[in-house]
C-alpha cells in the first residue's frame, strides 16, 4: 500500500509541475467549444468513500466553483459489505488552487474537504443514550463520523456533450483513524488510514 | 494532455492490480474480511488441538488493545523474545475501540506474528455499532469453551451494559452447563475468562451473585480471568475459593504469565 501511495503522490507531483507550463499556452481551439454550464446546482454519483458502496448526492457550488456543498445518501448491500448499511452525509469542499486548463479539459489538482456522515440503524448512536451509559462513558459517537478529504477533479466543461460532467477522486480518512494514527505513528501510516473514493458530477 | 491520459491509464491499471480492500472503504462499519481473517477462534483452536499439552500449561494473558497498536506491536515482540514454551495466548477483550472491522484487522495483523495461537473473549467496545456481527464473523461465537489438557477454558460475554442490563448477559444457564463435566470428558478443572469482572459497574448487578455462585457451585473453578479495568487486580472477591485475576491493558505495557497445573496455578505480572 505504501508503495502505491508513493507512486500516486509522485504522479500527482509530476503532473502538477508539468501541466501549468502547458496551461499557460493559449489553447487555440478553446473558443470554438461549448461554454461551461453556469448553473450552480449539480448531482453526483460516488463509489466508496465511507458512505456506502454507491451514493448519490445533490449540491450547489459557490464563488465560481471555489466552494461546494453536497448532501449524499449512500447504500452498502450486505453481499458487498458484510452488513446492510444506509448512510447520509454532508460534504463541504473547498478548492484552494485555480483549475489548470488544457484544451477542453480543466483539472483541479487539489480539492480539500470535510464530511460528516450519519449511519442509520438502531445499533448506532449519534449521542450516547443516557439510559444506557453514565455520562461521557465512551466519549464518541458510533453513528456520526467526521472525515477529512483530499482529492482532485477533472472537468469536461468544454468537451462537446460532456460539458456538464466532471470526474473526481478523493482520499478520505475518518477522525477515528486520524486519532489512531497520531497515537500510533509506528504501526499506522497515511496509506493505512486514507481510502479512495471515485465519483462523477453532473451540472444541472 | 496525452501524457496525462497515459498517466491516468497507468494509475487505473495499478489500482485494479492492487488489493481494492485496502484502497476503497465503503463504510467504517463494513465487514469485509479476507479468508485468513474469518473464524479465527476455530482456526486457532485447530492449531491448539495439534499441540500436545503438558502437565503444566503455560499461557500469556493480555488485552484491551483498543487503539493501542504500537504497544500491541511491542507486546508481540516482548512475548516472542522472552518466552519459548507458551501453549497459547488469551486476549481479554476490547480488541477494538470503536467496534470497527478495520481495527480488528489491524490487531489481527499484529497478533498473527505471535509464535502461538491466540484466543479472545469479547469486550464491551467490541460490541459497539455492528461490532457483535463483526466479532462473530471474525472470531466466532460470543460464548464458547474449549478443553486443553486437564483444563477447560470457558470464555463468556459479561458485557451486561451493552445489552442494557437485560438480565441475560452473562448467560448463567450456559455457564453452569459448561462447568458441569459430562460423561466421557477428561477435564479436571475450569478457568472462566471474561472481559468485565463481576464486581464492576458494567456487569449486570442482578447477575453478580449468581455468576459467582455458578463458578463456586461447580467445584471446578479456582481461577477466573478478566480485563476491562486497565489495571492489575488480583483478589479473592467473594470468598477464598475463587481468585479473580485482572490483567492490565497493553497500553500500560504489562501482561500475565500464567502457569496452570492440576489443582493449582501461578500468576506473574510481566512488564515490558
Amino acid at each position: 500500500m505504501k508503495q502505491l501511495y508513493t507512486f500516486i503522490l509522485a504522479l500527482a507531483v509530476i503532473a502538477a509541475l508539468r501541466l501549468p507550463a502547458h496551461a499557460q499556452q493559449p489553447a487555440p481551439d478553446s473558443a470554438a467549444q461549448d461554454s461551461p454550464i453556469a448553473s450552480p446546482y449539480h448531482v453526483k454519483a460516488q463509489f466508496a468513500g465511507g458512505i456506502g458502496f454507491l451514493s448519490a448526492g445533490v449540491g450547489r457550488s459557490f464563488f465560481k466553483d471555489r466552494l461546494e456543498t453536497d448532501l449524499f445518501l449512500g447504500y452498502l448491500p450486505e453481499s458487498i459489505g458484510g452488513d446492510r448499511i444506509t448512510t447520509t452525509a454532508i460534504k463541504i469542499t473547498y478548492v484552494p488552487v485555480k483549475a489548470l486548463k488544457y484544451k477542453a479539459i480543466s483539472w483541479q489538482p487539489l480539492r480539500t474537504g470535510i464530511q460528516v456522515s450519519y449511519t442509520f440503524g438502531d445499533e448506532y448512536f449519534a449521542f450516547e443514550p443516557h439510559d444506557k451509559y453514565p455520562k461521557s462513558y465512551y466519549g464518541f459517537s458510533t453513528a456520526l463520523h467526521g472525515s477529512i478529504l483530499l482529492g482532485g477533479q477533472v472537468d469536461f466543461a468544454r468537451v462537446n456533450k460532456l460539458n456538464r460532467f466532471a470526474a473526481y477522486y478523493e482520499f478520505g480518512s475518518s477522525v477515528e483513524y486520524i486519532i489512531s494514527y497520531v497515537q500510533n505513528p509506528k504501526y499506522l501510516g497515511p496509506g493505512k488510514i486514507f481510502n479512495l473514493a471515485l465519483g462523477v458530477r453532473m451540472k444541472l | 494532455m496525452q501524457k496525462t491520459f497515459k498517466l491516468l491509464l497507468v494509475i487505473l491499471t495499478y489500482f485494479s492490480a492492487s488489493s481494492c480492500d485496502d484502497l476503497f472503504e465503503y463504510h467504517p462499519n463494513q465487514i469485509r474480511l479476507d479468508s485468513d481473517e474469518r473464524n479465527l477462534t476455530a482456526t486457532n483452536l485447530e492449531r491448539l488441538q495439534k499441540q500436545q499439552p503438558g502437565d503444566t500449561l503455560r499461557l500469556i494473558v493480555m488485552g484491551d488493545t483498543q487503539r493501542f497498536y504500537d504497544d500491541a506491536v511491542d507486546f508481540v515482540k516482548s512475548a516472542n523474545s522472552r518466552f519459548q514454551d507458551i501453549d497459547f495466548v488469551i486476549h481479554q477483550g476490547d480488541i477494538s475501540d470503536f467496534g470497527m472491522t478495520q481495527e480488528h484487522k489491524w490487531v489481527q495483523d499484529i497478533l498473527k506474528d505471535l509464535k502461538w495461537p491466540y484466543l479472545t473473549v469479547v469486550g464491551n467496545h467490541d460490541l459497539l455499532a455492528n461490532g457483535s456481527k463483526v466479532y462473530q464473523q471474525m472470531y466466532g461465537p460470543l460464548n464458547y469453551s474449549f478443553t486443553y489438557g486437564h483444563t477447560k477454558f470457558v470464555m463468556v460475554d459479561t458485557n451486561g451494559r451493552e445489552y442494557s442490563f437485560n438480565g441475560k448477559v452473562p448467560d448463567i444457564n450456559w455457564l453452569a452447563k459448561e462447568l458441569a463435566p459430562q460423561q466421557g470428558e477428561v477435564w479436571q478443572q475450569a478457568i472462566v475468562v471474561s472481559h468485565v469482572p463481576p464486581y464492576d459497574a458494567d456487569f449486570d448487578r442482578k447477575l453478580e451473585a449468581s455468576y459467582h455462585h455458578a463458578l463456586a457451585q461447580s467445584n471446578m473453578v479456582s481461577l477466573s480471568l478478566f480485563g476491562h479495568i486497565h489495571n492489575w487486580n488480583t483478589d479473592y472477591l467473594y470468598d477464598n475459593k475463587i481468585l479473580y485475576h485482572g490483567t492490565t491493558t497493553v497500553k500500560n505495557r504489562g501482561f500475565t504469565y500464567l502457569k496452570v497445573w492440576e489443582g493449582g496455578y501461578d500468576i506473574r505480572r510481566i512488564a515490558y
